[in-house]
């Protein structure tokens, strides 16, 4: 558990990376992260609301009402140009951090 | 207007009807619905699959609260930032109802702290801050003498006389209104009731004229009233016409019987006026104005028996007042080089005038008082420290909800709002009881007490004070909260650890604040309390126990001076006859009553006094030899009055040993010849030392002398319209003053009797004033050691608490219980130290503040610095100790499980 830090930037690059593959509802993103992170994140689900909606105040996503595949309505979320760059530059950002923290830990162990 | 309007409408309104809010809910519902599903498809009943979709979301409400408040589209400006911040004092208020001991404890240290603040404060307001009730204040002023060095006397605030008066009203290029005053005790006699004492202003007319106050009934004083034979016209006061008439509006024209001491018959005085309520001048407790004899034909210049009022002539400054007031001076000198050497007049602003006795006391008190809110301040700050380490998880959980650094700061700063507020208002009340205390314990004799009250002026500095206190206790905990890292938080599971520590300096600083300026307080108490215990312990020279002094006025009429003195005599023999008493004698005035009787004398045959040489002063006291017997007085040399001392025999005084060594160093004064007052009197011959005594007051050891009242009868009958019956009794002396009214009836029943008071309480009343400073300044000192304690206290169960993982693995590493403890009392006692020395020094440096109150004892008196120093270390000590012992208790394994 110790070291899972989740950064409130952290959260905003991994919410634009589930969109990275196109348009999806909260509960899909929720979802997706879940599946991806192995469970470790001890965050509260709702977390994701506030970080959608500031990150869709930075023009990064885009939002509008649609119909799911069951035919509910729910709100999509979509990465914006402007989102897509900062996923990249963030993501390059992150893995040459944890590139040096994991070079330090091992060069530490060893 | 309607959109303003309807905005308000929202802020109290929940949900926020907003279309942001009904969405998000929406989106929240959507999700939660998915989320059950996703569950129940696992195999959980519908249920228990609700639930847990909610738990693992968190409190769906608070979720739609952040997301609201975080957008930008329902409000902005200043109207988003009330919405946010009455949500923030809901939070807040919410907050405090979970902990009530911690906000029970702030809100009582702030309510102290600000209500004592301000009890003191309207105290200051209402006699040095308030402008006088009278128009154009500023323009008045106080014309009084003063002696200096080249006199041979240096007498500040002396009295002025009628030839100095006219001489001014004539000469003056500055004034426009000139009045006289001075108060003089009367015989009321009240239809079908008891003769009692009143004090009336005996005034000048232009007095009204010079303050410009118009009456409520009639008319006030005609200048055709006063001069050389005064009409017997009054002008009541207020209070006085309420209290004996009613408030009886055809009171004008009626006849009231007044007997004074210096006009000759009890006159009927016929009543022209009644002034408007408040209004009493120059002493709070005037009752009534008549006119004071002024001649203008009397031109003897060494009389001073009254003080003078006036105001500035449009367009006069009062530096220009004070130049041509200089003029006026050295004309005079030039003019009666005999009385106006080393003697002038001079201005000052009234208000000055009237308060000047109570500044330094006033303004002491305010700074005392002040350290007590900054001490409560840093309490608070300390306890809102504490708390933000607690709450680190619930800042961490906002932080990710999107909350920013300025909306925690801004939480924060409002729960201190929250807390000043709730203090400021129970402060008010704190406040409005104290100002009463005060008054009560002060005794009466603050000038202008009656204008003191809570006002406009004084809710503004409460208002103020609010403010301060928010701002001093609420600062350093928001700046805490502006550096924590909501990240690191949840890293080590909400413990803070890390936030925590960088927190310790400023938790110390706190420590050195609080047990600095408790420290110093304490100091100020320690010192007014010696002080105070020197003057009680000092040898009056007399007996101050058992014995009871009765004061009668003569009036005029009827009265003779030789039959004023039978009548004492009388009254002693009468008295001294009945049971419980052991001794009685008759003085002109009752010990300890009276501070400025210092008179001039002459010693025969020294040579004249050399400019700037200070001439021979002494205490003057008329006593019959059985008053000095009754309060045992003894000779040392030579003899007491006796049979010998007729009226018409030679004249005879007895000095003092105080005198004797001061004019006759190394020699005898018996047999020596002086002359005393400033009148050209006959010569007495010394005919015995006496023990010294402390007749004017128990710090002052001003030289005496005596005059027996059989020649009093010739050589000074104007002193003998007062005069005491001193008594001592076997037992309780309080006990004879029936006894003595009774024999004062059988012999006059139309005699007042000005007082009857006990020399204990005579003695109690002349240490009143620092008796009044010690009393505050303990109390002060009291709930400032109290609010150190608990400061230091919490800070160091918090360091326990906070270091228990620490702890844990140092016990784990083998250290012992009692080294555990050792370390953290070592630690949390630097900065008591540092406290203690802080305090020291800054008491050090305030020292001359408190020097002028004190009484044979130094401001930087080593005995006192050592035991409250002391004093502060053991009572820090104690706080730091017990909180320290529960790292003692900490289990090495449990400690480290919790990591």
């Amino acid at each position: 558990m110790a070291g899972s830090d989740l950064y409130t930037g952290t959260l905003d690059v991994v919410i634009l990376k589930a969109l990275a593959g196109g348009p999806m509802h909260g509960y899909a993103i929720g979802l997706w992260i879940r599946s991806r992170s192995r469970e470790v994140l001890d965050v509260k689900e709702g977390v994701l609301y506030p970080a959608l909606h500031r990150i869709e105040r930075r023009g990064w996503v885009r939002s509008r009402w649609g119909r799911t595949d069951t035919g509910r309505r729910a709100k999509f979320y979509e990465l914006t140009e402007l989102g897509r760059a900062h996923l990249e530059e963030e993501s390059a950002r992150l893995a040459e951090y944890s590139e040096a923290v994991l070079s330090l830990l091992d060069h530490a162990t060893r | 207007m309607w959109r303003i309007f309807r905005r308000f409408r929202s802020v109290d309104r929940k949900p926020l009807p907003s279309r942001i809010g009904v969405e998000v809910r929406e989106e929240i519902r959507f999700y939660l619905e998915m989320r059950a599903e996703e569950l129940r498809r696992g195999g959980l009943a519908p249920e228990e699959a609700w639930k847990r979709a909610v738990e693992a979301f968190g409190d769906p409400e608070a979720v739609a609260e952040a997301v609201i408040s975080q957008d930008p589209g329902g409000r902005r400006g200043p109207l988003a930032f009330l919405d946010s911040l009455v949500q923030d004092a809901g939070h807040g208020l919410r907050n405090f109802r979970r902990m009530p001991g911690f906000t029970a404890t702030a809100v009582a240290a702030l309510a102290l702290g600000t209500g004592a603040t301000t009890a003191i404060f309207s105290v200051v307001s209402g006699v040095i801050l308030r402008p006088l009730p009278y128009p154009e204040p500023d323009r008045l002023v106080a014309i009084r003498s003063r002696w200096t060095a080249e006199s041979g006397y240096e007498w500040d605030r002396y009295p002025v006389g009628s030839p100095e008066y006219f001489d001014y009203l004539a000469e003056n290029r500055s004034m426009s209104a000139v009045g006289a005053v001075s108060t003089e005790r009367l015989t009321f006699r009240p239809q079908g009731g008891d003769p009692r004492m009143v004090t009336a202003g005996a005034v000048s007319p232009s007095m009204f004229r010079t303050l410009q106050v118009a009456p409520l009934l009639g008319r006030t004083l005609l200048d055709a009233d006063g001069g050389p034979d005064p009409a017997p016209v009054v002008v009541l006061a207020h209070d006085f016409w309420l209290r004996e008439f009613g408030g009886d509006s055809t009171i004008v024209g009626r006849a009231v019987e007044l007997g004074w001491e210096n006009q000759g018959n009890d006159v009927s005085s016929v009543v022209v006026g009644v002034m408007p309520a408040g209004f009493a001048f120059p002493d709070p407790d005037v009752e009534m104005w008549a006119p004071l004899l002024l001649d203008p034909a009397r031109t003897w210049r060494g009389g001073h028996w009254f003080t003078m009022i006036a105001r500035l002539a449009p367009g006069v400054s009062i530096p220009e007042a004070e130049a041509d007031m200089a003029g006026i001076m050295a004309s005079w000198r030039e003019r009666y080089p005999d009385h106006h050497r080393g003697h002038f007049l001079y201005l000052t602003p009234l208000k000055d005038d009237l308060v000047a006795d109570a500044r330094p006391t006033l303004l002491l008190l305010l700074g005392a008082v002040a350290f007590v809110l900054l001490i409560a301040c840093a309490n608070v700050a300390t306890l809102l420290l504490a708390r933000g380490t607690v709450r680190q998880r619930e800042f961490a959980v906002r932080a990710a909800l999107g909350a920013g650094r300025g909306r925690l700061v801004r939480q924060l700063l409002t729960e201190a709002l929250l807390l000043a507020t709730l203090g400021g208002v129970l402060g008010l009340v704190v406040a409005t009881l104290g100002v009463d205390a005060l008054l009560a314990l002060e005794g009466g004799t603050l000038p202008r007490g009656q204008e003191v009250g809570i006002d406009v002026r004084v809710l503004g500095f409460a208002a103020l004070m609010v403010i301060l206190t928010t701002l001093a206790s609420g600062l350093m905990p928001a700046r805490e909260a502006a550096l924590f890292d909501g990240s690191r938080a949840f890293a080590d599971g909400g413990r803070g650890v890390a936030a925590g520590r960088r927190s310790v300096p400023l938790r110390q600083a706190l420590v050195v604040t609080e047990v600095g300026l408790a420290l110093v307080l304490l100091l100020g108490a320690g010192l007014m309390a010696r002080s105070l215990r020197r003057t009680l312990r000092q040898d009056p020279g007399f007996v101050t126990t058992g014995i009871l002094a009765v004061s009668l006025t003569f009036p005029e009429s009827g009265y003779t001076a030789q039959e004023k003195v039978d009548f004492m005599t009388t009254l002693a023999e009468r008295v001294r006859r009945a049971s419980g008493v052991s001794g009685a004698g008759v003085a002109s005035r009752p010990p300890l009553l009276y501070d400025n009787s210092m008179t001039r004398f002459v010693i025969e045959d020294r040579p004249e006094l050399q400019p700037g040489e200070e001439g021979p002063t002494g205490s003057h006291v008329m006593a019959s030899r059985s008053a000095l017997e009754a309060l045992g007085v003894r000779a040392v040399r030579g003899r007491l009055f006796d049979a010998r001392d007729v009226v018409d025999g030679p004249p005879v005084a007895l000095v003092d040993e105080t005198m004797a060594e001061r004019y006759w160093p190394g020699q005898d004064p018996v047999g020596r010849r002086i002359r005393f007052g400033m009148t050209d009197s006959e010569m007495r011959m010394i005919v015995g030392v006496v023990t010294a005594v402390r007749f004017d007051g128990l710090t002052i050891q001003a030289p005496t002398f005596y005059e027996p009242e059989t020649q009093a009868v010739r050589l000074t009958p104007f002193h003998l319209g007062t005069m005491t019956l001193l008594v001592r009794a076997a037992g309780d002396p309080s006990r004879l003053a029936g006894t003595v009214r009774d024999a004062v009836r059988e012999l006059d029943p139309g005699l007042p009797i000005l007082s009857a008071r006990t020399i204990e309480d005579i003695l109690g009343g002349s240490v009143a004033r620092p008796r009044f400073i010690f009393v505050l300044l303990t109390v002060f000192a009291a709930v400032a050691m109290t609010l150190g304690t608990i400061g230091v206290y919490g800070v160091v169960a918090q360091a326990v608490a906070q270091r228990t993982n620490e702890i844990g693995v140092r016990r784990s590493l083998g250290a012992g219980p009692r080294e555990v403890w050792g370390m953290i009392v070592s630690q949390e006692m630097r900065p008591v130290a540092m406290g203690i020395a802080v305090g020291v020094t800054a008491a050090l440096a305030m020292s001359r503040i408190l020097a002028g109150f004190l009484f044979q004892v130094s401001a930087t008196d080593p005995w006192t610095y050592g035991l409250v120093a002391l004093g502060v270390a053991a009572v820090a000590t104690l706080a730091t100790v017990v909180p320290a012992r529960r790292a003692m208790r900490i289990d090495p394994v449990e400690a480290l499980r919790m990591e």
